[in-house]
């Protein structure tokens, strides 16, 4: 089965998608971007490589994404990919491109995206990972982007038996942000987990979509995703499962779990199950609601102003994801970035 | 345990579809084919007023600038809408009087498929069995209405919907295409343009009608379109249960039933509407049966109004169908119970949309869907919440049974909340018959179909439980027979 | 220490205290028994100030001063303690990161300094060692997954952390078993002092065998119908609560 990615060119709009596109629903593209993007070249934060806390610090803005499997060369399983652009000054800015990475058999990475920017731009990369027996990769994913960019950021991964690719998805939204990721599973043993945290606030947008195809028997997936929505904010999160006939033996849970602090804020999900065979365990749970009025008593029975309490509760709902990163000093930094960016959620 | 034993026994009588037969009644129908004209001439064969004749013309013209939907998961042959007869009526041998007058033929249609129409047979029946009024439709027209008389003591309306355009034309147009509009969708425009009968009903303020109220839809007459309309309105503070029950002969073309069902509850009302679906689904290579089109919408208009929805549904070809609630009464509530069994290549699209617009309205969904041959079931929903409806809540359960390796099941919801004390909470899960639990079943004694019965009834049991309970008995039998030779 | 006078209550416009009395001196414990529903819980809630549970009249003096008037927190930074029949999961904050929360947020409102991280640590080893209480458990999300008794054990340490003036155990006993109930009575009895005040809230005469009251006060319908001294426990287990039920009506 081929990966079905709509066809997206930024510099030809009769290609935006809009919500009439079932897949675009709640993120119309067309409706986002009024002016096709000028094919300015960005400025990038950092032109170093280098180390950058134990990984190798490749630079990959401005769409130039041509020679990742070199870099996965140098990185010795360790890769911080560092796709922070500054837009320009007066236009939209836009950019494209795409990119592979392939790993051998029993190869591991760890894979550090930074998406953080400056300055408004419009954004179109696309990343292709393809691993072989064994192979694992583990993406951790910062998307900190600008309040004005609009950045669509796909990905596609094939896997193979016994292979393990884990995903961890950390976003605080743009004008409009689309962050999807389409699994070919290869099932044999091969393991998927697909995980994500949101933090929104004012008026920003963010899509998280996954696609997972169960081609093999035996094939196991975990999704995870949790957020808070506030303002004016906008969350979605489309996850779809689906169990190609034969693919026994599969295993695919998927959860999402949203909360809103405010009226006018906006969720909106579309957790669905596409099962053709027999011999498996399936299951979604979608929960949308407000902090939980008796966990806020409990906190302030035992002392914590309110604020405080909701402060903590808050922080705490989104945590989870972030606690699942095996590695250390991946975990630290995720943990520290959320504690930063719920700050600006405490005071209502 | 009698159900068990009796789910049983009903499977051991091997009958795949029992309702199968044709009945030879002479009939009027109008031409071939839908135009303006065939239009007039359903209107004109109901002697309706001016503005239905309008109502349906703008609605044909609205209908022909449509087009079918195509978002569902079923894949159809597409209906050649102009091969198709719009009315097809038994003769009246003159204007019926009473029961006594309806043709022998028909009577005897209904004797066959259970149905009780003679009040004086119901009543000599058990005397602790509950009353219910039974309006039968045949084809395109109403043949009969039960207990007419005796629900008008108690000020309830339950005719004819043709008859009610004439006897009720004002409150008919104060509630008719009130929540499903004309240009909702394809099928609904559809609808209003050519519907030739349904049901009424009207409770006035503060009445709990006297009995279940029961519709009987049959499609006897070939090549021909189903098109009913009911209407059911509970005003303040009244309460009324309303079954419905379908039925159609084995014939190898596909035919077409594109419903509209309206329920309006004001203030303080509740609407029960349970439905036991078993149109005749096509044969085992997928040949013949019923596309199954159905707009069933409820506007809970009024604060504190309820309505609750439960489907069985184990017939058609092709369903597509999500009976909804739109509550916009403040503490409103909505319910939605469904089973959908298919079997052999039938494909069903069902499920709900709840959508909250009043504050503190509550729903829930539980939805139990089973698939075995080559069939295809969907769970499609929406739970949405207004900004305005502050305080609402949802709890859906989904869950999906497969039996066999060809099969598929969907879950597909959308769910979308604009306000921040909604609680929305929705639980799927999707699991194949478990052979643990067959294998226990048959080392105490069951053959492999009558375990499959036994457990399937179990997997459905929160939603039966909803059923009046002479229906639940019977849905329970349809679920098992639907399911014959599923396991191989 | 505490005192409350005609204390009313509605929960969701249904009246459940009506005109409650109490007084409770401190260094002495006192037992609240009564039937289900009587209202036990709710009183409870009402003292530690739950939203919903409305006071439609009366009066409750905390050392002082006007309990009615404070909010959650501050009744907890005034010294009350609540102990939750059904302790909440919070997940995502480990019981460390919680309870140094709020042991801080109630200095800080006390014009204290904040207990250093080392001194807090040292502490919490000490007192959880008496209490059975693994220190790894401890780094795990707030009652996430533990059980029953372990909730339970989370609450009395708790308490013995923070080192409230007054106490109120709600059906502490609930789902102990009988070496938990002795591990958290142990716990509870090791904090009576002089200075302060416990009101044991609960259905059985079998808490009481750990935790002796000074003084019973028997809660039906709403109101305290019976006082007396430790013997009325085993008046309660031998012939139940039928004798009083008449007496609320």
């Amino acid at each position: 089965m081929a990966f079905d990615l709509t066809p997206l060119d930024l510099f030809d709009p009769s290609s935006y998608p809009t919500r009439r596109n079932e897949e675009w629903k709640y993120s119309d593209l067309a409706r986002v971007l009024r002016e096709v993007p000028s094919r300015a070249v960005l400025t990038h934060l950092q032109a170093a490589t280098g180390d950058f806390g134990g990984f190798y610090w490749h630079c990959a803005g401005d769409g130039q994404l041509g020679d990742l499997q070199a870099a996965v060369a140098k990185a010795n399983g360790r890769l911080y990919l560092d796709l922070s652009d500054v837009g320009a000054e007066g236009v939209v800015a836009g950019y494209q491109g795409e990119g592979r990475i392939t790993l051998g058999v029993g190869e591991h990475l760890i894979l550090l995206e930074d998406y953080s920017g400056a300055l408004d731009y419009a954004a179109n990369t696309t990343l292709h990972f393809e691993l072989a027996k064994g192979a694992s990769l583990t993406r951790v994913v910062i998307l900190d982007e600008p309040e004005g960019a609009v950045s669509v950021r796909r990905s596609t991964v094939k896997t193979a038996p016994g292979s393990a690719f884990k995903q961890y998805v950390f976003s605080t939204g743009a004008k409009f942000q689309r962050f999807e990721t389409h699994v070919e599973h290869a099932g044999h043993g091969a393991h998927v987990e697909m995980h994500g945290a949101y933090l929104l606030k004012d008026t920003a947008h963010f899509d998280y979509t996954t696609r997972v195809n169960h081609a093999e028997i035996d094939g196991t997936t975990e999704q995870l995703i949790k957020g808070l929505v506030k303002d004016r904010a906008t969350a979605v999160f489309q996850g779809r499962i689906y169990v190609e006939k034969g693919a026994d033996g599969t295993d695919a849970r998927m959860r999402h779990q949203a909360l809103m602090l405010n009226d006018g804020a906006h969720v909106r999900a579309k957790p669905e199950l596409e099962i053709y065979a027999d011999d498996v365990q399936c299951a979604h749970g979608n929960t949308i609601g407000a902090l939980d009025e008796a966990a806020l008593f409990f906190c302030q029975s035992r002392g914590m102003p309110e604020d405080t309490a909701r402060a903590m509760l808050m922080q705490a709902f989104v945590v989870p994801v972030a606690e699942q990163i095996e590695d250390e000093a991946l975990r630290e930094m995720v943990l520290n970035w959320i504690e930063d960016k719920a700050g600006g959620f405490y005071a209502l | 345990m009698a159900a068990v034993k009796e789910t049983i026994e009903t499977v051991q009588k091997l009958e795949t579809y029992e309702h199968g037969f044709v009945s030879d009644i002479e009939m009027e129908y109008a031409p071939k084919g839908l135009s303006a004209d065939i239009v007039r001439f359903i209107s004109a064969k109901k002697n309706e007023p001016e503005w239905m004749l309008e109502y349906r013309l703008a609605a044909f013209e609205r209908w022909q600038s449509m087009d079918e939907p195509d978002w569902a998961k079923v894949e159809y042959q597409k209906v050649d809408y102009q091969d198709l007869y719009y009315y097809a009526a038994p003769k009246p041998k003159a204007k019926l009087n009473s029961l006594d007058e309806v043709d022998p033929e028909l009577l005897a249609v209904y004797a066959k498929l259970g149905i009780p129409l003679k009040e004086q047979e119901v009543l000599a029946g058990v005397a602790s069995a509950p009353k219910y009024a039974v309006d039968a439709v045949f084809d395109s027209v109403s043949v009969v209405t039960t207990f007419k008389d005796e629900l008008k003591k108690s000020g309830v309306i339950f005719c004819a919907i043709s008859e009610a355009l004439r006897e009720y034309p004002d409150l008919v147009r104060q509630y008719l295409g009130s929540v499903v509009p004309v240009s909702d969708n394809y099928f609904a425009a559809l609808n209003a343009a050519v519907f030739s009968d349904g049901s009424f009903v009207y409770v006035p303020p503060g009445v709990r009608c006297p009995m279940e109220l029961s519709t009987y839809f049959r499609i006897n007459a070939e090549n021909t379109g189903q098109f009913e309309r009911t209407l059911i309105i509970a005003d303040k503070g009244a309460y009324v249960s309303y079954l419905e029950g379908c039925t159609a002969p084995m014939r190898d073309e596909n035919q077409l039933h594109a419903a509209v069902v309206e329920l309006v509850a004001l203030d303080d009302a509740e609407i029960k509407y349970s439905t036991v679906q078993n149109w005749y689904p096509g044969d085992a290579e997928g040949k013949g049966g019923i596309y199954n089109f159905v707009t069933k919408r409820a506007d809970c208009r009024g604060a504190r109004s309820k309505v609750s929805w439960t489907q069985v549904e184990t017939g058609s070809a092709v369903t597509w169908k999500y009976p909804s609630c739109i509550l916009r009464g403040d503490e409103s509530v909505g319910e939605f119970y469904s089973i959908a069994v298919t079997n052999g290549m039938q494909q069903a699209d069902t499920g709900t949309k709840m959508i909250h617009l009043g504050k503190n309205t509550r729903s829930r969904i539980i939805s139990k869907g089973v698939s075995a041959g080559k069939s295809s079931n969907t769970y499609r929903g929406l739970v949405s919440a207004h900004a305005k409806a502050g305080g609402s809540r949802n709890f859906t359960q989904c869950d999906s049974l497969l039996i066999g390796k060809t099969c598929a099941a969907h879950t597909v919801p959308y769910v979308e909340s604009d306000t921040a004390t909604a609680q929305f909470e929705h639980e799927a899960t999707t699991t194949r018959l478990s052979e643990d639990q067959l294998f226990y079943a048959m080392q105490r004694g069951l053959s492999q179909e009558e375990a499959v019965a036994l457990l399937v009834n179990g997997f459905v049991r929160d939603v039966l439980q909803e059923l009046p309970m002479e229906f639940a008995v019977e849905a329970q039998k349809l679920v098992a027979i639907s399911l014959e030779g599923s396991v191989g | 220490m505490l005192s409350i006078e005609n204390l009313t209550v509605f929960v969701d416009t249904k009246t459940i205290l009506k005109g409650l009395n109490l007084n409770v001196p401190a260094g002495e414990v006192h037992a609240i028994m009564g039937p289900n529903g009587a209202g036990k819980s709710t009183l409870g809630y009402t003292l530690a100030g739950r939203p919903n549970y409305e006071v439609a009249q009366g009066a409750v003096d905390f050392n002082g001063e006007d309990l009615l008037e404070m909010e959650v927190h501050e009744r907890a930074a005034a010294g009350l303690y609540l102990s939750f029949q059904y302790p909440l999961e919070i997940p995502g904050v480990p019981a460390l990161t919680f309870i140094r929360t709020a042991l801080n947020a109630q200095r800080k409102l006390r014009g204290e300094d904040e207990m250093s991280a080392p001194e807090f640590l040292k502490t919490t080893r000490e007192l959880a060692k008496t209490l059975k209480i693994d220190m790894d458990m401890l780094k795990r999300p707030l009652n996430v997954g533990f059980s029953g008794g372990e909730k339970k054990r989370m609450e009395v340490l708790q308490m013995a952390l923070l080192k409230p003036k007054f106490l109120i155990l709600d059906e502490t006993d609930s789902g102990l078993d009988i070496d938990a109930l002795k591990v958290v009575s142990d716990g509870v009895n090791a904090l009576r002092a002089p200075d302060r005040g416990m009101l044991v809230i609960t259905h059985y005469q079998r808490l009481l065998d750990h935790i002796k009251p000074d003084r019973i006060h028997i809660l039906v319908d709403g109101k305290i119908v019976h006082s007396g001294g430790p013997e009325l426990a085993l008046e309660l287990e031998a012939h139940g609560y039928d004798r009083y039920l008449g007496e609320a009506a």
